[in-house]
């Protein structure tokens, strides 16, 4: 059997339209390949959705890293003066700030950053797509 | 347990010292930069005056007997662990058998290593720290040497660290609101006039206005500055009396001495100034060799930094306790 593109059109609104019946608030599928993020929130006209899906290149090799919880996002750890390339444990594609907190989002094991999908200063939430990551040449 | 495998002089363990006993002649001792301390224990869930490692010469070298958690925290001294970088002030899950190293610090002078559970030596007159000059606490009153291995407490309510660790916006970084900037290169440090600053006559306007450079003669129990000498208007003998950190005494040389952790409890010099609590952490991670002002505070002042310090830390410690909580549910 094959799998389900996770970014067709049609299969989105599929599950969209399944998740409002079911009353569910969201659904996150993470293949290697692919991920989808589907958000349906309450609003006063009915339900609003927000999509976000995102499919590997041709070599299958780029992976998507998402927020694990909310917060500020941020590149890099703008309050420090001495070590501007250092990272925490794995390589580190930025952080989350929450409040005094700075939660460093790991890319993986021999991951490397490919880009940033979210611009500095935003707020993202759980499962929001913040950075491609490759491995490492 | 901890392994010190490599360690220059004067490396010890610290917490925040051992108040009510300067009557006695005990000095209070305790880490340099309480802020750094404070935080440190704060991201690991322990209480905020567990002891640490205070290392103040490099390099630094610690092997991990068995897995914890830790965090380096005050001066940014390219730690690595296994070899692998670790960022200044994230807390991490450690391995038994793994490696932690300090080289020579690229900002401040002090390193804090705190670890979960905080060093267990035995407490006297209430406290973990070292005083080297009572040979007291800490590790046999003695500082560090390779060889020594040191036994870690356990956590009441420990924190489930995500693999990548957590972090704390560096503090100089996150308080700069209620601290002043360097100006022209030199640490703004604020003081309090104190008992005898009316002796100094003129002599006294020329303590704010100059630059001081701390001097090699400068060590945990006090710095010595370097200066245009201010001396009072006529030569004063004083009674011995005592002293804590943050006193500023001018000897008959007229170049000042900051009293520090390690300080003095009774001295006859006259005290022009006192260095506001909140602000001795800054003197605790100043290089010798660096340069200083001091400018006048009021108690008021102190008191409202003091409160900003307090809530950060504060706020260091519940959100910590939130974010592990929440990736605990999250992932």
């Amino acid at each position: 059997m094959s799998k389900l593109d996770l970014s067709d059109p049609a299969i989105i609104e599929r599950l969209s339209a399944a998740l409002e019946v079911a009353g569910i608030n969201g659904i996150e599928i993470t293949r290697p390949d692919q991920s989808l993020l589907i958000r349906v929130a309450g609003s006063a006209d009915g339900h609003a959705r927000q999509v976000r899906s995102s499919k590997t290149d041709v070599g299958g090799a780029v992976v998507v890293v998402t927020a694990p919880m909310v917060g500020e996002f941020w590149p890099s750890d703008l309050s420090r003066t001495g070590a501007p390339g250092a990272f925490a444990a794995g390589d580190t594609v930025g952080f989350l700030k929450v409040g005094p907190i700075l939660l460093p989002v790991s890319a993986g094991p021999s991951k490397c950053l490919r880009q940033h999908l979210v611009e500095p200063g935003t707020i993202v939430g759980f499962g929001d797509p913040i950075a491609e990551v490759e491995p490492e040449a | 347990m901890i392994e010190i495998i490599q360690t220059g002089p004067f490396n010890t363990v610290q917490d925040l010292g051992r108040p009510g006993f300067r009557n006695i002649g005990v000095t209070t001792s305790g880490a340099m930069d309480p802020l750094a301390l404070k935080i440190g224990n704060s991201l690991l869930g322990n209480e905020a005056g567990a002891a640490a490692l205070e290392i103040q010469t490099y390099p630094f070298k610690l092997r991990f007997s068995k897995a914890t958690v830790f965090v380096v925290t005050g001066a940014d001294c390219g730690a690595s662990l296994d070899g692998r970088t670790v960022q200044p002030w994230c807390a991490l899950s450690v391995e038994a058998g793994q490696v932690l190293e300090l080289g020579q610090p690229r900002v401040g002078t002090r390193a804090y290593i705190c670890i979960a559970g905080g060093i267990d030596v035995a407490p006297v007159m209430g406290s973990r720290s070292t005083s080297l000059r009572g040979a007291f606490g800490g590790r046999e009153g003695r500082f560090l040497i390779a060889g020594d291995t040191l036994q870690t407490g356990e956590v009441s309510s420990p924190l489930n660290l995500p693999a990548a660790g957590i972090s704390v916006v560096d503090p100089a970084f996150a308080l700069a609101d209620v601290y002043p900037a360097h100006e022209d290169g030199a640490l703004v440090i604020r003081a309090i006039p104190a008992g005898e600053y009316g002796l100094f006559g003129e002599d006294a306007e020329r303590f704010w206005s100059q630059t001081w450079k701390i001097s090699t003669q400068s060590d945990r129990t006090g710095y010595r500055l370097m200066g245009d000498a201010i001396k009072p208007t006529t030569p004063v003998e004083m009674r011995s009396h005592g002293v804590v950190s943050g006193v500023v005494q001018v000897p008959p040389s007229g170049e000042a001495i900051i009293q520090m952790a390690d300080a003095n409890t009774a001295g006859g010099y006259p005290k022009i100034a006192g260095v506001i609590e909140v602000d001795l952490w800054r003197l605790g991670q100043a290089r010798i060799g660096s340069r200083l002002r001091f400018v006048r505070a009021t108690h008021a002042q102190a008191a409202e930094v003091e409160k900003a310090v307090a809530a950060f830390i504060d706020d260091v410690r519940r959100t910590a306790r939130l974010v592990c909580g929440a990736l605990q549910v999250l992932n």
